[in-house]
């Protein structure tokens, strides 16, 4: 039994946002293998009191695995877990003092809302007159309070997560884990939930590591996402950061929408770099940050824009020469999708791009399909890497 | 829709013209079991008023009769015996297969099936060899030094009830572990993130969610318990009469038709009496909150268990990602399922071995091996004759069976109609009602129809046996089953029963075979009607075995009972095999 000593107080609302509510995780060179298949390698990471961490990636990455190493679930092969300044590696989850919403819920059926919201609060031993209260509190808190009584078959998919919700934070762990809470929810609700997520880590402050493979939702509710692939870290930052400044291939193509055209690297001038690309076109581009080694004059990259940092540039589509970092091609698809238009511009037979324009009222006119256009970028939009190859640094 | 009716036409209402295929698939088998089932019961019905018909002589004399009542709640007391300790061994049992790696599970599942589709009589005879004088326990105590002289295991209350539950347990383990494999792992890990350690998490979680199969296989052992004859028959002694074998004596000895009518409706209530409080416990529960997806009463529990473990361990082996089973303590689970495990089997086991010893008498471990009871066996017409007569039943009543029972069932999934519960409910009760009643009803009518002791006879009184288990078995399959394909073959221009026989029945073909499997091994085991009806034209494996058991302990009889295990192995093989083959 841990002690209840702190109780109620915490969750007043009256604590400033990061508290110091929330306590630090670390791990360090975690390790889990199931057989010949390694599920986590030798992740090293360090989360800050009160952050809101995310871990990213596409199935079969590691990141649940992580989560349920955290959890105590699954035992690390090897490594240490530290929580605070105990090493938890190997203390059974009943002990860690942890919460954690899991992917459909996993409300007891058997139990009403308030029930289920008072089991941690029974397993600690509180007495009925304070766990009453802060049931009560809890289910506030995620405005549940008039189904106290219901039973979570006669409750929708929104209404049991937040009971989820309020059942794991209910007893005050430190540490929140959330194993894609959102993953059975439809669009609408589920952005609606990421707001209320966020503030209520404001609120209450407490660390949380939350399980996605959903990149809007990473990048719209995290401090820091952690994208993760087979089963190592790839690249940790905030949001804005992994889209703008991607270390590798793999992050800048699996974080939003991205373009890639292969080239040789002609001349290297700092970090900058330039491409010929077959057809003549000449590219320009910065080098990707973390690359242990910048491309070199004569060897194989692949430069990389976003679709909405091209234009239609409005040049002359004669036979003279094409300044720099500029395509030209034929629209082969224009898709209008609310608030932006995608247009999908074939270049040669091995190489189409997307670029994305905003539907202002002032927006391009006069692309249509079969249209013969050029395209454009700056070169300070677009990153080179080693074409197919992972960032030697990570 | 509105089309379709108005070219219905006059002469036919709608109404009629839409239920026609539903009456044309449901009337065979409701013509057999009404004919061989609902007809020969109510005839016990009202022999037990008197030949007349409305005297109350008997009830008042079986009121008055000391001995019955006595009899009565003994039989009542062993049946709770033997739930309470079925209810002990067997959760353990159902955790360990619930908990173990989906490689290791199908194995453990085998251990308890192989054993229930064992011939009762065989596995009685089991008992009889280990718990007699001479038998594998006294040798063993003796020879550790536990006992001085063997003790008296056989013939009394302690036999009796090792028997039965030796027989029940599975009945207690498939619904218990069929509910446990609903839990999804994710509430007991949830329990423990909450704070709850590993035993906690079970009482609190685990235990309550798994209370519809507790209650699911204690009401079924329950009412099994109640009508049974074989065990009791055999390891009892005077002492342990039990209800059943007072109706019999009635009947066979003392030849009073009304007071073993009259016992019989008595039995007959009491059981339904039970089937009805398991369903009222069931649907209670639903109201107190927690609902199951349907209420379900303890014999479709029980029997979507047995399809359960018939079609293999279906678990979600992708969505268990929290690594741990909902099962409780791991070394208590593993040694107390171990231990229930071993109970099942290892009399089956023993039989086995002892069936190739060449001693006349039976000891373990034998001191000789030799084939010569196999070849008693085989040689002896007496031995071959009844069992060629069991195989030609089995396979008539399989084949009647599956084909009435699969007709019926289709009707009573795909249509609706007021009443589908209860007429689903009586198709099938015959699982339930206590074989010697059942028996004691077909006699009584077969003799005035004179087909006692004809092979066609015992083939339409297993056939009623074997519906239930066909029904059972082929409505879960095709409820289950994506009616999508079917909708879309109907679209494409095939006509519904075109589109069925095309579409859905290739899918459910394993559970067709699963049906006859069930079906054949009801008839070929069968035991309690044909000791009634088959008289000496139609006297089948059992019935042979009962006679040799009654009379010596005759190796042969082990033989016989290690081939009946090899057959079930092989069967079961089988079905196995062509479920494979399907995926």
């Amino acid at each position: 039994m841990t002690g209840p000593g702190v109780s109620g107080a915490r969750m007043q609302g009256a604590a400033p946002a990061g508290g110091g509510l929330g306590r630090p995780i670390s791990m360090e060179g975690v390790s889990r293998r199931y057989g010949e298949v390694v599920a986590v390698d030798r992740l090293d990471l360090q989360i800050a009191s009160g952050e809101l961490v995310t871990l990213l990636g596409p199935s079969g990455s590691g990141k649940t695995t992580t989560l349920m190493m955290v959890a105590g679930f699954t035992l690390p092969s090897a490594g240490h877990i530290r929580i605070g300044d105990r090493d938890v590696t190997h203390v059974p989850t009943h002990r860690r003092d942890i919460g954690v919403v899991f992917q459909q819920y996993a409300l007891f059926p058997h139990m009403s809302v308030a029930e289920n919201v008072a089991f941690p609060l029974r397993m600690r031993g509180i007495g009925r007159a304070e766990r009453d209260d802060r049931v009560a509190r809890a289910l506030d808190l995620v405005e549940m309070s008039r189904f106290a009584a219901r039973y979570p078959t006669e409750l929708s998919g929104g209404q049991q997560q937040r009971v989820a919700f309020a059942r794991a934070i209910v007893f005050d762990p430190p540490v929140l884990l959330l194993d894609e809470p959102l993953g059975a929810l439809d669009k609408k609700l589920r952005e609606a939930l990421q707001i209320e997520i966020k503030a209520l880590h404001a609120r209450l402050g407490l660390t949380m590591v939350y399980v996605t493979h959903d990149q809007a939702e990473a990048l719209a509710i995290s401090d820091r996402v952690v994208v993760m692939n087979e089963g190592r870290l790839e690249q940790a930052g905030p949001p804005a950061e992994l889209y703008e400044a991607p270390t590798s291939r793999f992050v800048a193509d699996f974080i939003g929408e991205a373009n890639f055209i292969r080239g040789e690297v002609a001349s290297t001038e700092g970090a900058r770099v330039r491409l010929g690309a077959r057809g003549g076109a000449r590219l320009e581009a910065l080098a990707a940050p973390g690359l242990a080694t910048p491309p070199a004059v004569g060897e194989t990259a692949e430069l990389m824009i976003r679709p909405e940092r091209m234009r239609v540039a409005g040049i002359a589509l004669g036979d003279g020469a094409v300044p720099p970092n500029t395509l030209i091609g034929h629209i082969e698809d224009r898709s209008y999708i609310g608030e932006a238009t995608r247009l999908t511009v074939r270049i040669r037979d091995d190489l189409s791009v997307t670029l994305r324009y905003s539907n202002t009222r002032a927006a391009a006119t006069g692309v249509a399909p079969g249209a013969r256009i050029a395209v454009a970028w700056d070169a300070e939009d677009a990153l080179v890497f080693p074409a197919s190859s992972r960032a030697t640094g990570a | 829709m509105a089309l379709m009716e108005a070219e219905a036409g006059p002469e036919r209402s709608p109404v009629l013209r839409r239920m026609a295929p539903t009456v044309a698939l449901l009337l065979p088998a409701l013509v057999l079991l009404v004919l061989l089932y609902l007809l020969p019961l109510a005839e016990i019905v009202r022999l037990s008023f008197g030949e007349a018909g409305a005297s109350l002589d008997a009830y008042g004399t079986l009121a008055r009769d000391e001995i019955a009542r006595v009899i009565l709640s003994r039989t009542v007391w062993i049946a709770v015996q033997v739930t309470a300790i079925c209810l002990v061994a067997g959760f353990p049992v159902a955790s360990l297969i619930a908990r173990a790696s989906p490689r290791i599970a199908p194995v453990l599942l085998l251990l308890v099936v192989i054993p229930m589709w064992t011939s009762i009589l065989v596995r009685s005879y089991a008992w009889m060899v280990l718990l007699g004088r001479e038998g594998v326990v006294n040798g063993t105590l003796v020879s550790l030094g536990l006992a001085e002289a063997p003790l008296q295991l056989l013939y009394n209350r302690f036999a009796v009830i090792v028997g039965m539950v030796h027989v029940m347990l599975p009945f207690m383990i498939l619904p218990i572990l069929n509910t446990l494999r609903q839990i999804p792992p994710a509430l007991p890990a949830a329990a423990e993130s909450l704070g709850a350690s590993p035993l906690r998490a079970f009482l609190t979680v685990v235990l309550p969610l798994s209370l519809p199969g507790v209650a699911a296989g204690c009401a079924l052992v329950f009412i099994l318990s109640l009508g049974f004859y074989v065990t009791p028959a055999l390891l009892g002694g005077l002492r342990d009469t039990t209800f059943v074998l007072l109706i019999e004596r009635y009947v066979t000895a003392i030849r009073d038709w009304p007071m073993a009518a009259a016992m019989s409706v008595l039995l007959l209530v009491l059981t339904l009496g039970a089937v009805a409080a398991g369903q009222l416990g069931a649907a209670g529960r639903a109201q107190g909150g927690h609902r199951p997806a349907r209420p379900s009463g303890p014999v479709r529990l029980m029997v979507a268990a047995v399809l359960a473990a018939a079609t293999r361990a279906r678990r979600g082996g992708g969505e268990r990602r929290a690594g741990r089973s909902p099962a409780g303590p791991k070394a208590a689970t593993v040694l107390l399922g171990g231990a229930g495990l071993v109970f099942l089997c290892a009399p089956l086991l023993i039989i086995l071995i002892l069936s190739f010893s060449d001693a006349p008498f039976l000891t373990f471990p034998p001191e000789g091996l030799s084939l010569r009871w196999y070849e008693n066996f085989f040689s002896r017409p007496d031995w071959t004759d009844a069992a060629l007569t069991s195989v030609r039943v089995a396979l008539a009543t399989m084949v009647l069976a599956t084909l009435v029972g699969t007709l019926a069932a289709v009707a009573l999934v795909r249509a609706d109609f007021p009443g589908k519960a209860l007429l689903a409910g009586f198709m099938i009760s015959p699982i339930v009602v206590p074989t010697m009643v059942l028996a004691i009803a077909l006699y009584f009518v077969f003799a005035r129809l004179g087909i006692v002791g004809t092979e066609a006879g015992l083939i339409l009184a297993h056939t009623v046996l074997g519906i239930p288990f066909v029904i059972v078995v082929v409505s879960g399959a095709l409820r289950s089953t994506d009616i999508l394909p079917e909708r879309a073959a109907r679209t494409l221009g095939a006509p519904p029963p075109v589109a069925f026989l095309r579409v859905t029945l290739p899918v459910l073909r394993p559970a067709v075979l699963t049906a006859a499997f069930f079906a054949f091994l009801a008839s070929f085991d069968e035991l309690v009607i044909a000791l009634f009806i088959a008289g000496t034209g139609a006297r089948t494996l059992p019935k042979r075995m009962w006679e040799g058991i009654r009379e010596e302990i005759d190796p042969t009889i082990a033989a016989v009972a290690a081939m009946l295990i090899g057959l079930t192995l092989l069967l079961l093989m089988v079905s196995e095999v062509a479920k494979r083959r399907r995926s």
